[in-house]
């Protein structure tokens, strides 16, 4: 967001003078290399994406390096967030026995939180995870994991029949039903998930991109600063709004995923 | 009249529980939505591609329909009662 504001900043374009709102395009989701070495791009993204990673592998290094019974300072927060992703999320889709997919589920949750929440840190100003790649790469890891225990654990066969064959169907209905369901289970699934994040993301970042250039645009020394006021106000309205949807979508992501390995490990019934 | 009431108001407090119905879970919408999407991208493309080589363009709307009812019968079966 602030390299576009930067840019409107210095054209200085306000109402009134003769020049039209300058409204957000896709273009402000493309950035400048900040280096390239032969054809590889590096970019703001990745420097956030790599940022992140930094972020949620030193915050629970810090946190649980020397774990204490009883937790203080930073391991209280790491508790925390552990026993929210173990409680809101793991325990109901995969219940006591899928604990051990407590570590993998909460990197991905914290992973893509702190992703999202970039989209309005100030300086930041950007979530990665309102580019397509980086949410399809992360369901095509979820995907991948989830086929693979599938076939793992209940053979090819089996894991056909239960992502195709819905219990206690009649047979009759079987050849019209089961296209469905594996259409469904094996491409929807990751597609939807990739989608749900990147689109929400991409959203609410455009969504703040037009009122945070309106408060700019509408800036005049008169009594039209009201207007600019009006769109500075809703600007933070919308950045509480984000900050409640960047938390849902992170926690709808891992919540899915982890109903996803809880269906590859045994058959729905 | 509150002589008739209590013995029913009693009563009230001894009745059986009612199975609890299972709570509601987040992927619930979620399962729906990618069920009907795929009804509908299923049976819609079938009825497109047969449409598109007989030139019956019905079809398309009609197999959309077909999707979509089929997955709500599916949705009854994967969702609802597992």
């Amino acid at each position: 967001m602030n390299h576009v504001l930067a840019a409107h900043a210095a054209s200085s374009c306000h109402i009134f003078s003769g020049c039209g709102y300058p409204s957000p395009t896709i273009q402000d989701f493309y950035f400048r290399p900040l280096f390239t070495i032969g054809d590889f791009r590096f970019d703001k993204p990745m420097l956030l994406v790599l940022l992140s990673t930094l972020i949620v592998l030193v915050f629970f290094w810090a946190a649980f390096r020397k774990p204490q019974l009883v937790p203080r300072g930073v391991q209280n927060i790491g508790e925390l967030g552990i026993l929210f992703v173990r409680d809101q999320v793991l325990r109901p889709q995969l219940g006591k026995k899928g604990d051990s997919w407590l570590p993998f589920l909460s990197a991905l949750f914290f992973f893509i939180w702190i992703n999202n929440i970039f989209g309005v840190i100030p300086i930041l100003y950007f979530p990665a995870t309102s580019r397509f790649a980086y949410p399809a790469i992360l369901t095509a890891m979820v995907w991948v994991l989830y086929m693979g225990i599938g076939i793992r654990k209940q053979g090819p066969l089996g894991y056909l029949k239960n992502l195709s064959v819905p219990s206690g169907a009649p047979w009759w209905i079987l050849p019209l039903l089961a296209p469905i369901d594996f259409l469904s289970n094996v491409f929807i699934r990751p597609f939807t998930l990739s989608v749900r994040l990147w689109a929400n993301m991409l959203a609410g970042h455009v969504l703040l991109l037009v009122f945070a250039m309106a408060t700019w645009y509408l800036l005049t020394w008169s009594y039209e600063l009201v207007f600019s006021a009006a769109s500075f106000a809703v600007l933070i309205a919308i950045t509480g709004l984000e900050l409640l949807i960047q938390l849902l979508q992170a926690f709808i992501f891992t919540v899915l995923t982890a109903f996803y390995i809880s269906g590859a490990y045994e058959p729905a019934h | 009249m509150s002589a008739r009431l209590k013995p029913d108001l009693r009563r009230g407090n001894h009745q059986p529980q009612l199975p609890e119905a299972p709570p509601a879970r987040e992927q619930d919408g979620w399962l729906i939505f990618s069920y009907m999407l795929g009804g509908m991208i299923l049976y819609g493309g079938i009825g497109w591609l047969i449409g598109h080589w007989t030139g019956i363009t019905i079809l398309f709307p009609l197999g959309m329909i077909l999707g979509i009812a089929l997955s709500i019968v599916l949705i009854a079966f994967r969702v609802t009662r597992s």
